[in-house]
């Protein structure tokens, strides 16, 4: 198991610097990937989902932000604990973003060949025509048609799905072994969404990668994920195959989230939502941190916060609520996690 | 950037006309008569009505026009009323020392200025922001002419590096450039510092710092091109200002430049020198509007493309 790991997340903590005080958008946040898996890490705006994608490349600089605790392992190796230059040799090589604002991700004076270019020259050492060439292969990939003539465009002449495109391009240019994408699709148009998640899957399976698929999407899930976390304000509240995840929720956010999802064929005159907002980071209540928003709270849930416990003994199955950590037979909690 | 700069170029045709009118409309806004000006004061009536048929002041506006424009082609701008001597002339000799020191105080100050912007914006509240800053706001607040007269007593009295005034040679021109440029440097500075926090902020930037880019790759090549536009705007605006010479510095070192003749002319009622001086800052103006223009277009390729 252990050996299978692409990354494992390991009680990540990362704080921002606000007003004198701090707060932790990310608190001892748990997961792992394994190679060639797409991991779902899906939540609302605001739950930390950025914040855990950014803590784990390392790119908190120019934010207040700064992770406070815990361990990120890629292959083995803590990247909290890296030196900057050798993070950086992990950064476009190992490890690629795609971020969602294709509009605004990409330099708007610099042509798309030179943007490609950079971390090809970096990361593989080629030479500028060798690593032009490589680019153009790259943009083929992803599926750009007369690629030759795109690498001399400039970003702004190009849509959005193009420009995702060349993103996605120009994570895959250096044969990474995780492609972290960030809302990759929240951006575009439906249809574009799909040929962008198509793609997304097919080069995945080619290429063999690991993928953090971050997305408050539940569909995008259903269709790109092979296990799901859930997160809410900061923390870990659920974890499990896309099969489980759908079928038995356990969190009762998670159980929100699905019934929130718009149905074609049930004719509902309302759309479901979870009442109420995600808590201000600053002012979290005491006990479970969605405890205010929750239609089955208990007493227990307003004064103490329950672990990220395995449900029904599995180690793939984790929800983080007392009620179901409090089985039949009346005891209290069953089977304590702890990381491995 | 060929259709782009050839537009630009067309469109300031209309404005040259603008300008041009309102320029020639200057000699006709002076209150009473100009004929009788020119002609001075003990001239008779019979004296001041040749100076009208001899300047063609008799004939209709647009007939004037067409002839002061048909003399400026041919570069003259009329004679001084004080002197007597050809303005073209007068002004040739005065206009090189003028662009000189505003070339020099314009190059050190857009150098230092850019260095001293980029370094506070990436050390953003470390000493050397602070440091930067601190000579930023020097050269705001510290008065020209008192910064001049410090100078001057320091190395040309003291030390006697370079002359204290004149424009004998290349080292006439190191003191009022530094005098001339502080401020301009100082204004950069600032604008530069701003300008690449906002650039530094963009997601572009991420992305770059995500492919693993050096620091200084991320800060030379992604942020400060695109943080440049807006210090080009400031620069340039700056550069029109110097054209048109600074009585101060110009003073304080004794330079025969512009801005001392404009003072003097002014002084004198010397209308015909007034008005060729408003002809050639309105034309730098011009010229160098295109020239941020044209920059613009070479800086980003979103103007430069808009119209294809």
């Amino acid at each position: 198991m252990t050996a299978n790991k692409l990354l494992e997340v390991d009680g990540l903590k990362t704080e921002f610097k606000r007003d004198g005080g701090s707060i932790t958008a990310v608190d001892g946040v748990n997961f792992h990937i394994n190679k060639g898996e797409v991991l779902g890490l899906v939540g609302e705006s605001g739950c930390g989902k950025s914040v855990t994608s950014l803590s784990i490349m390392r790119l908190l600089k120019d934010t207040p932000g700064k992770i406070s605790g815990g361990a990120v392992r890629f292959e083995g190796s803590d990247l909290t604990k890296l030196k900057e230059s050798d993070m950086r040799r992990i950064r476009g090589k190992d490890m690629a973003m795609i971020f969602q604002e294709p509009m605004t991700s990409l330099n708007p004076v610099l042509r798309i060949g030179k943007q490609l270019e950079e971390p090809i020259r970096l990361h593989l050492g080629y030479n500028r025509k060798k690593a032009r060439e490589h680019a153009i292969q790259t943009l083929k990939l992803v599926g750009i048609p007369r690629a030759e003539e795109l690498v001399d465009d400039y970003p702004h002449q190009l849509s959005g799905g193009m420009r995702q495109r060349v993103m996605i391009a120009m994570a895959m240019s250096c044969h990474p072994k995780l492609i972290i994408a960030d809302e990759p699709t929240t951006a575009l148009d439906v249809t574009i969404q799909a040929q962008i998640l198509d793609l997304m899957r097919r080069l995945k399976e080619e290429k063999d990668m690991g993928m953090l698929l971050i997305t408050h999407d539940l569909g995008v899930v259903a269709e790109m994920c092979d296990r799901v976390v859930v997160m809410y304000a900061g923390r870990v509240v659920e974890e499990a195959s896309v099969k489980d995840l759908f079928e038995q929720p356990q969190h009762p956010y998670t159980k929100g989230l699905i019934r929130s999802v718009p149905k074609l064929r049930q004719n509902v005159r309302r759309l479901e939502s979870i009442s109420g907002n995600v808590p201000d980071l600053s002012r979290m209540p005491a006990g479970c941190k969605f405890a205010p928003r929750c239609p089955f709270v208990m007493e227990k849930c307003l004064s103490a916060e329950p672990d990220l416990v395995a449900v029904e003994g599995r180690t793939d199955r984790k929800s983080r609520c007392w009620l179901t950590q409090i089985d039949e037979r009346g005891g209290e909690t069953v089977h304590e996690y702890s990381a491995d | 950037m060929g259709r782009y700069a050839l537009q630009r170029l067309i469109g300031i045709v209309p404005l040259l006309f603008i300008v041009s009118v309102l320029v020639f409309m200057f000699i006709h806004l002076i209150p009473g008569d100009p004929a009788r000006l020119i002609a001075g004061k003990e001239a008779t009536l019979e004296e001041i009505n040749q100076t009208r048929v001899l300047l063609g002041l008799d004939q209709p506006l647009w007939k004037q026009y067409l002839s002061y424009m048909k003399d400026m082609f041919q570069g003259d701008l009329g004679n001084s009323i004080r002197s007597g001597l050809p303005v073209t002339e007068m002004m040739k000799s005065r206009f090189l020392p003028t662009l000189w020191l505003t070339l020099l105080s314009m190059a050190w100050a857009v150098v230092i200025g850019v260095v001293i912007g980029i370094v506070s914006a990436v050390k953003r509240n470390k000493w050397p922001d602070y440091a930067g800053m601190l000579i930023a706001i020097s050269g705001i607040s510290i008065p020209g002419f008192w910064l001049g007269l410090v100078l001057i007593q320091i190395f040309s009295v003291q030390l006697g590096w370079f002359p204290t005034g004149g424009i004998d040679s290349w080292k006439s021109y190191v003191l009022p450039s530094l005098t001339l440029g502080a401020g301009i440097m100082s204004m950069i500075a600032r604008f530069s510092r701003s300008s690449m926090l906002e650039t530094m902020r963009e997601d572009y930037i991420r992305t770059a710092r995500a492919k693993g880019l050096m620091e200084f790759v991320v800060v030379g090549r992604h942020a400060l091109r695109n943080s440049l536009i807006q210090v080009v705007t400031i620069a340039g605006l700056q550069f029109g200002f110097l054209l048109g010479g600074s009585v101060m510095v110009e003073t304080v070192f004794s330079i025969p430049g512009l801005g001392r003749m404009l003072v003097d002319s002014i002084s004198f009622r010397d209308y015909t020198v007034i008005q060729a001086e408003l002809l050639l800052f309105a034309a730098e103006f011009i010229l160098i509007n295109l020239v941020v223009d044209l920059l613009y277009g070479v800086l980003n390729p979103k103007i430069r493309y808009a119209d294809n």
